[in-house]
């Protein structure tokens, strides 16, 4: 597709990439830690993934091949309209298969496939604090990261377990980067956070409305938070998707008539794609 | 009045040259130790090398102070950056967000060099360090954050002092500086989360 | 066999193939031009100029077109245009005591030099629906009301005046970037907020803040929470030159003139053991003619200003976290409104979590019964 050529490459214009650049080699220098960005307002609004984007644009090249996917689908409307914009302003291959993809930029999911070290997933942050929801003050939180005080977020999650028997966290469950860090892996459902773990390809966060950019480098050490007496565990289905059969993958819950019948399906629409195809090959 | 020299070029495209570079430099530093490929920019002022330049263009502007370490603070350097980049110079190491040196000739303290503070330790230095080839230096074993195991790594040029220094840059992290290693035709990288074994 | 929904990329299409024609309405009714919108919805266009931050009233009318008359959608649109200008530089501060004035009260005094000027304002209209306007009148013969020009000359603030005699905090209490270290002015549009904010940075917060959000607060510290017994000192709006010095140059050459409203409260007097007691001030500076959103700016200025005068913060318009974190009505509205995107994953999670811990209870319940 060619591109609009009445932006610049990939919408951002140098100097804003520029500045985007410098904060991701922070990230990168230092796992997990929230880098503050000038982030710019974005023709979406807040929430629609501005940070994604910018940190996208700021990184993709005219080689790239893209992939968006928000929920784990292609075809979800705000994935669409992504991918429809990179298409517009830098003129890139998009593709919906994981493995052509160099940089897959994500809301919600990490793809079901492994990753390869050339590429790079982009997700997209709307509270890239995890401590947030513990403590709403910003000059709070920064002085517990610089102190490594993260004791209120362990007693959270005790005092659900007191509760309800379990944690209660069941997606953005924070995870701890390299011992170091407490870091949101956005609302990724915490079936999906052992993939963080020792990932091969590079993990860029950019949450557009609160100005922060973080990042796990690939093969960093990424904890999901637990206790010795209740071990961090992912969600289990007993039921394969009704589409492909996949037994290993994250299923939506489809309603499908109003006499209560529903069914499940993979949420990543690619793998499931895939599962179908090897089935008929 | 000083002589008009001519002005060497940067990227001869702009948007995609510095787009190939940072690609390189976050490949770079996501997988420390392992040399990426970088054309860079061949018609670099001496002695500043083809990927130090372009490394240079691709990072620096007006809102970040740059230090010239010598040999490169001289005339036909300072012009070139402050052509290409608009990057104000300063004359202090201490002050400096990007430091450009070459390996063996006059670095500054490293250890002085910003390092963040622990509410904001990305308010740090980078530094970008021209060195003679990834293979001829000092053997030494890295790890850490993008490293599966671990890492050997020889750079030219860089001494046991180097090393040294290095260790304790990384033993300060979260706080620290990170190093972008610019070779004749490659950059390799080494953030301040990498653990350094002699 | 159920087969996923596709079509994502269609279904944007048509939606705003639809929005245009909502836009457009009745094609028998005329369609209304963005010059018709820059001079007669005059208000609606400062206001986006104002939180938008970009003055230009053509591009703000055409905002309003394009957004259908939500004020909101419009500040969006030009926020989104402006981000990827080009900057020069910095123009020098504007010199608002040289406003060619259009209209300016004071509530503190009676009378004052240069006058009280009550200008164009709803303040004693009655407000009753003026049917008349709902005919189409024939263009007036009078040409339109020109407006003064700038003047050279110095209309002194009030706030001067009782500078003058000691009794105001002087200017520097207020100065712009008081309690920062070093002189040059913030813009939060080029770095991140950080907290705490300094004073500059925080008045450009405001600046940009949504005017329900901003008056809500101001009106908040009336009621009790965080009062600062405020005075409406001075009011003035009216026309400034803007002056900008080109690297170049070395001199300052006037590139537009815009129209701004200010408004400095006189509030609470304040002393300590060194200073005799003084009134203290909050300011508020918009673009156009927005009166309500400097005067509220002016008391939530103040209200943030709490520390200076080792007030408690105990309200709401006192706490600069809560106040600055949550003034952009653009940021705010994406944050709320994007709970309309998908969120089926997450959702899914806490339903799984819901039915086993339900599970979990219903067994214990039966086991208990056993």
């Amino acid at each position: 597709m060619e591109r609009e050529k009445a932006y610049n490459f990939a919408y951002l214009d140098e100097q804003t990439k520029r500045m985007i650049r410098r904060a991701i080699l922070k990230a990168v220098a230092i796992p997990g830690y929230q880098v503050p960005f000038a982030s710019r307002e974005m023709p979406m609004p807040y929430g629609w993934g501005t940070g994604g984007v910018q940190v996208t644009a700021s990184v993709l090249g005219q080689d790239d091949v893209l992939k968006v996917i928000d929920q784990g689908a292609d075809d979800t409307t705000n994935a669409v309209s992504i991918r429809k914009f990179f298409k517009k302003t830098a003129g890139v291959e998009t593709t919906t298969e994981t493995g052509r993809a160099s940089v897959i930029q994500t809301r919600h999911r990490v793809p079901e496939d492994e990753l390869r070290p050339d590429q790079i997933l982009v997700y997209q942050v709307p509270i890239p604090e995890p401590l947030r929801f513990l403590e709403p003050r910003e000059t709070e939180t920064r002085t517990m990261h610089a102190l490594e005080e993260y004791g209120l977020m362990h007693v959270k999650l005790y005092e659900d377990i007191s509760r309800h028997g379990h944690i209660a966290t069941t997606y953005a469950y924070p995870v701890h980067v390299n011992a170091r860090y407490m870091m949101d892996p956005s609302p990724i459902p915490k079936f999906d956070n052992p993939k963080l773990h020792r990932m091969a390809a590079l993990q860029l966060f950019g949450a557009g409305r609160e100005k922060r950019i973080y990042a796990v480098p690939p093969h960093t050490q990424v904890h999901s938070l637990d206790f010795d007496d209740h071990p961090f565990e992912v969600q289990k289905w007993d039921k394969a998707c009704a589409i492909c059969g996949a037994e290993d993958s994250f299923l939506d819950e489809i309603i499908t008539d109003d006499a209560g019948g529903r069914m499940f399906v993979c949420s990543d629409t690619d793998y499931c794609n895939r599962q179908c195809e090897g089935v008929a090959k | 009045m000083t002589m008009e020299t001519e002005l060497s070029p940067g990227f001869q495209e702009p948007v995609h040259g510095a787009q190939q570079t940072f690609r390189a430099v976050l490949d770079a530093l996501s997988r420390p130790g392992i040399p990426v490929p970088l054309s860079g920019i061949e018609a670099a002022p001496d002695p500043m090398g083809p990927t130090l330049a372009a490394a240079a263009l691709t990072l620096l502007d007006h809102e970040t102070g740059v230090y010239l370490a010598p040999p490169l603070d001289i005339e036909a350097v300072k012009r070139y950056i402050a052509f290409h980049t608009g990057a104000p110079t300063v004359s202090e190491p201490a002050d400096a967000d990007f430091v450009i040196a070459l390996a063996d000739r006059d670095m500054p303290d490293i250890l002085q060099l910003k390092t963040g503070c622990a509410e904001y330790p990305d308010q740090s230095a980078t530094v970008l360090l021209g060195v003679r080839d990834f293979g001829s230096g000092e053997k030494v074993l890295l790890s850490g954050p993008g490293i599966a195991e671990t890492q050997e790594f020889s750079p030219g040029n860089l001494d046991a002092g180097f090393w040294t220094t290095a260790r304790q840059n990384h033993a300060r992290f979260p706080l620290g500086v990170d190093f972008i290693l610019c070779g004749p035709e490659s950059v390799a990288g080494l953030p301040r989360s990498t653990s350094i074994a002699v | 066999m159920y087969v996923s929904v596709k079509g994502g990329e269609k279904a944007i299409d048509k939606a705003h193939e639809l929005l245009a024609k909502e836009r457009r309405g009745n094609p028998g009714v005329p369609e209304i031009t963005t010059s018709q919108i820059a001079e007669q919805l005059t208000l609606a266009v400062d206001r986006v100029m104002s939180e938008g931050s970009l003055y230009d009233r053509e591009l703000a009318a055409l905002a309003v077109k394009q957004a259908r008359g939500d004020l909101i959608e419009a500040i969006f649109l030009i926020r989104a245009y402006r981000t990827t200008m080009p900057r020069f530089g910095y123009s020098t501060p504007v010199e608002t005591s040289r406003m060619a004035i259009r209209r300016r009260i004071s509530a503190t005094f009676k009378d004052l030099p240069g006058g009280q000027i009550l200008g164009p304002t709803f303040d004693y209209t009655h407000r009753l629906l003026d049917f008349e306007l709902e005919k189409e009148n024939p263009a007036d013969e009078d040409p339109p009301a020109t407006r003064p020009e700038p003047v050279d000359g110095h209309t002194p603030r009030v706030l001067e005046l009782l500078g003058n005699q000691g009794l105001m905090e002087p200017p520097d209490g207020a100065c712009p970037h008081n309690g920062s270290d070093d002189d040059s002015i913030g813009d939060l549009t080029r770095q991140p907020l950080g907290f705490p904010a300094d004073r500059d940075v925080r008045l450009q917060n405001l600046a940009r803040g949504d005017e329900g959000f901003l008056l809500a607060l101001g009106y908040s510290t009336q009621r009790g929470y965080g009062r600062n017994h405020p005075f409406a000192g001075e009011i003035r709006m009216g026309e400034v030159r803007v002056e900008f010095v080109p690297e170049e140059l070395g001199f300052a050459i006037e590139i537009a003139e815009i129209t701004l409203t200010e408004c400095e409260m006189v509030t609470q007097f304040k002393g300590s053991k060194n200073v005799p007691p003084q009134f203290t001030r909050g300011y508020g500076l918009a673009f156009g003619h927005c009166e309500r959103k400097t005067m509220s700016m002016a008391l939530v200025d103040r209200a943030l200003r709490a520390d200076e005068f080792d007030e408690e913060r105990v309200a709401p318009a006192q706490d600069e976290e809560f106040v600055l974190a949550h003034s952009d009505n653009i940021q705010a509205t994406g944050f709320v409104e994007h709970l309309k995107l998908p969120h089926y994953v997450d959702f899914q999670s806490e339903l799984e979590l819901l039915r086993k811990m339900r599970a979990e209870i219903a067994k214990t319940h039966v086991e208990a019964a056993e």
